[in-house]
């Protein structure tokens, strides 16, 4: 019953160009500062630091690394020591703090290829547990490491022998709810997503979803697995209600079709698990609302318990490029405010407004 | 965005790197390793299968059954330790010693965020635990508050009366727990608690469903004592509407109203335009409801102000604002069923057309509503009579009105003997009086009777024969 005055506007806060290529943007938490990765034209790697001030975006910072940084992540470090583990193009994990950045934190040579997706948890006062972080790469392993382990991962995903290596192009924490549990899903080029079981050290759950699979993450790490947004080529990305498995049929989702390209990004609101926002490979940015439907849970004809899928409503869209939007990022501290980059070698500032009334 | 929310941002962060480094590595847990534990349950179940029974031929002869069959119960008696990964409990306290009073708002307000997201999708128990962990960190009157209403949902009366009770210490004035502890006390049948609760908020439309349910459930047990109920409902249909109270002074002003009164219209007391106090009308409608107690003159002169009043508002408003009313039906409970909970429509009773007239002649025929007729019949001057029904007389009208005509009208016999003259006039009279019943000629014969029996100035009993005659 809202009006179109009433809907979430998406608006342009800030612009800045870059003259590097930058993959990832994150906000740097409890500051309004944040940080840029990318690759410059020498092919080096580079970070830089930019803060808000009256509106513009001044750099604070700038550490050139000798390989190029494809991702990032503030996950697994605390409040205070807001280390940056970075995964680049070799293969390599480095956990810095930006202060004294010239010699990592924690190093080592993670996987054979580019580590295409980076993920941690245990963190910033968020959960329970063990500080860790996953990596995924082309090598289509996907790894655990524990920053108090040097050299081997906590645990390995690896394909069995005799398997072909698939990519793997996103990994996402989740069910971190108490000290032991963990899950880690990961999506593969071949549009398969898994969910592994640290706890168990298993398999959870597989599925197919027909295409590649460019970014995966779950509503909130540090609750009982809710729900897993799945994004994909060819403009799809399902949800999946991750509160019932069915012995056979796995779990309920719903899918939609938006953007008519890839979504290259998906990104829960911290401050309310239901809203997320998707990023497209023609520029634009679609904010979406998921409504629970009445019963999330039903029997089915055998009095097995399955999962329900509700709806996704689009609440707004916008498009801010013409390139590829390549990372997104909502800040923890203020509600609505996201900074997102993109391979026209800009990066922007945005604020989305009357989320509060959604 | 806002400059304030920068230079806040900026001191906050200026606090957590000045923090002093408190050296958690203790609370971290261990290195995640699955791979040892699993060796260890091995060895044990290897040491297991080394006792074994004597297997030689010769063995048997020194086999003592006795000690074998003490043997077993022995082991019965102390079963091997299965070893289990123990299966990991939701924490339902955080372990708080170690954090300081920012991170512990902090993770106070993330626990109860969780608490509201699982609350709206459904998932009472999980946000109960939430609720629980945010509160065993900083004791707050919203986690207690949001606690009592999912407590409410799954109907666990008692812990949800606790938790409000905690708010209220907190917080005395906190309107959700005054209601959340009022649908409590429903519940739980104290029926004498909940409506103090509701009284403290006069102008919440919750509240006042609430206690209008409440009363009607305290005055159901006593309706054999006579007594009048005041039962205040709304019109929808009315395109006339107006606020009403039953104290409703006509001169308050009216120019502000339109606004005010669509939000208000659901609202007992007057619209804030009232130069009224609102306490004082609202305790005497209060009053009214709680006594129970009333006189049919008063009830009568309360209908007289009621319609004056409606009509006084109607001709001065001006018609185009969309706007609801209020009118209050009052219930008898003496008079048996035909006039209890009665919807009176709330256009004037000083109809000025046919279409008018039979509107609500309409209605109150529909509801059986002989009072309504009677209103009707005495407010029209009796020649308009059959101008007003026109061509809408039939058998079940007729009837209708020869009723109350009977039953009310008996104290004015020279207004009922001109009704009557005039009715006879009527477009098809003589045709639905050739379709009458026993009963309506019993009706009939009664009213006559009653007429001859009066004696008055302006008509004789040769008068009151004569019309008899056309009757019956």
């Amino acid at each position: 019953m809202s009006t179109s005055l009433e809907k979430p506007q998406i608006i342009a806060h800030i612009q800045k160009s870059l003259n590097y290529t930058v993959f990832e943007s994150k906000w740097i938490p409890c500051s309004a500062k944040f940080v840029c990765m990318g690759n410059l034209a020498r092919g080096t790697g580079v970070i830089q630091i930019y803060e808000i001030q009256h509106g513009e975006l001044q750099l604070v910072k700038e550490i050139e690394k000798a390989k190029p940084i494809k991702c990032g992540t503030f996950g697994a470090t605390s409040l205070q020591q807001r280390h940056l583990a970075t995964g680049d193009f070799d293969g390599s994990l480095n956990v810095w703090n930006l202060e004294v950045p010239d010699c990592p934190v924690y190093s080592v040579k993670a996987h054979k290829e580019i580590v295409n997706s980076i993920d941690g948890v245990g963190g910033l006062g968020i959960g329970d547990g063990a500080p860790e972080i996953v990596t995924g790469s082309r090598d289509g392993t996907v790894k655990v490491w524990d920053p108090r382990q040097k050299e081997t991962p906590v645990a390995n995903m690896e394909p069995g022998e005799g398997e072909t290596k698939r990519d793997c192009w996103t990994v996402a924490f989740g069910h971190a709810f108490n000290d032991q549990d963990r899950c880690v899903c990961a999506g593969y080029d071949n549009g398969d997503i898994k969910i592994f079981d640290l706890r168990n050290m298993s398999l959870r759950w597989e599925t197919n979803i027909k295409n590649g699979v460019c970014c995966v993450e779950f509503d909130r790490k540090d609750i009982n697995m809710n729900k897993l947004v799945a994004t994909s080529l060819e403009g799809r990305f399902h949800v999946f209600d991750m509160r019932t498995q069915h012995p056979t049929i796995g779990f309920a989702s719903v899918s939609e079709k938006a953007h008519k390209s890839t979504i290259w990004q998906v990104r829960h609101l911290p401050q309310n698990r239901d809203i997320f926002m998707t990023t497209g490979g023609a520029g634009n940015l679609h904010l979406w609302k998921y409504e629970y439907p009445a019963q999330r849970s039903k029997k089915d004809a055998d009095d097995v318990d399955m999962g329900v899928a509700g709806s996704v409503n689009l609440l707004q869209n916008v498009t801010v490029s013409t390139q590829p939007i390549s990372s997104l990022d909502w800040s923890p501290d203020k509600q609505g405010l996201c900074v997102c980059s993109s391979f026209d070698q800009s990066v922007r500032v945005l604020i989305v407004t009357k989320l509060n009334r959604v | 965005m806002s400059q304030q929310w920068e230079t806040n941002i900026r001191m906050n962060e200026v606090k957590v790197n000045d923090s002093s480094m408190i050296c958690d590595a203790d609370s971290v847990p261990a290195i995640r390793c699955s791979n040892a534990l699993q060796e260890n349950t091995r060895s044990e179940v290897k040491k297991h299968k080394t006792a074994s029974l004597p297997r030689a031929y010769r063995d048997w002869d020194r086999f003592d059954v006795e000690k074998e069959c003490a043997k077993i119960d022995e082991c019965d008696m102390n079963p091997p330790e299965v070893i289990t990964r123990p299966a990991p409990q939701d924490k339902h306290m955080r372990n708080s010693a170690a954090l300081r009073d920012q991170e512990k708002d902090a993770l106070a307000c993330r626990e109860k965020d969780k608490g509201n997201e699982s609350f709206r999708s459904g998932d009472y128990e999980e946000a109960v635990v939430c609720y629980t962990r945010s509160l065993s960190l900083v004791p707050s009157a919203a986690a207690f508050n949001n606690r009592a209403q999912t407590h409410i949902r799954l109907q666990r009366w008692s812990a949800a009366l606790s938790d409000c009770q905690a708010v209220l210490q907190l917080e005395p004035d906190n309107v959700k727990a005054l209601l959340r502890r009022s649908t409590v006390h429903k519940h739980l049948g104290h029926l004498k608690e909940s409506p103090d609760d509701l009284l403290k908020e006069p102008y919440n439309t919750t509240a006042q469903k609430v206690l209008k349910e409440e009363t009607a459930a305290e005055t159901h047990p006593q309706k054999h004592r006579a007594g009048r109920k005041l039962f205040i409902q709304e019109c929808d249909d009315c395109d006339d509407p107006e606020i009403m109270t039953n104290t409703h002074n006509s001169e308050t002003p009216n120019t502000d109203r339109s606004e005010e009164s669509v939000q208000t219209n659901r609202r007992v007391g007057p619209a804030p335009g009232t130069t009224k106090a609102p306490p004082t009308e609202l305790t005497h409608l209060k009053n009214e409801e709680h006594l129970l107690l009333g006189e049919k003159e008063a009830l009568e002169t309360n209908t007289q102000t009621v319609s004056e009043n409606t009509q006084a508002e109607t001709r001065r408003r001006s018609p185009s604002k969309p706007r609801r009313s209020v009118p209050i039906t009052e219930v008898e409970d003496e008079e048996g069923d035909e006039d209890s909970a009665v919807n009176r429509p709330s256009v004037s009773l000083q109809p000025s057309n046919a279409f008018e007239f039979g509107q609500v002649l309409n209605a109150a025929c529909a509801h059986g509503d002989l009072l309504t007729c009677a209103d009707l019949l005495r407010n029209i001057p009796s020649e308009r009579l059959p101008q007003y029904i026109s061509t809408q007389l039939n058998g079940q009208t007729f009837s209708f009105i020869i009723k109350t005509l009977n039953k009310h009208l008996r104290s004015h016999p020279q207004l009922l003997y001109e009704h009557l003259k005039h009715l006879q006039t009527t477009h098809r009279f003589s045709m639905v009086l050739m379709l009458l019943d026993s009963e309506d000629r019993s009706q009939l014969m009664d009213i006559f009777q009653n007429l001859c029996d009066v004696q008055t100035q302006t008509f004789s009993r040769n008068d009151v024969k004569s019309l008899s005659n056309k009757y019956i």
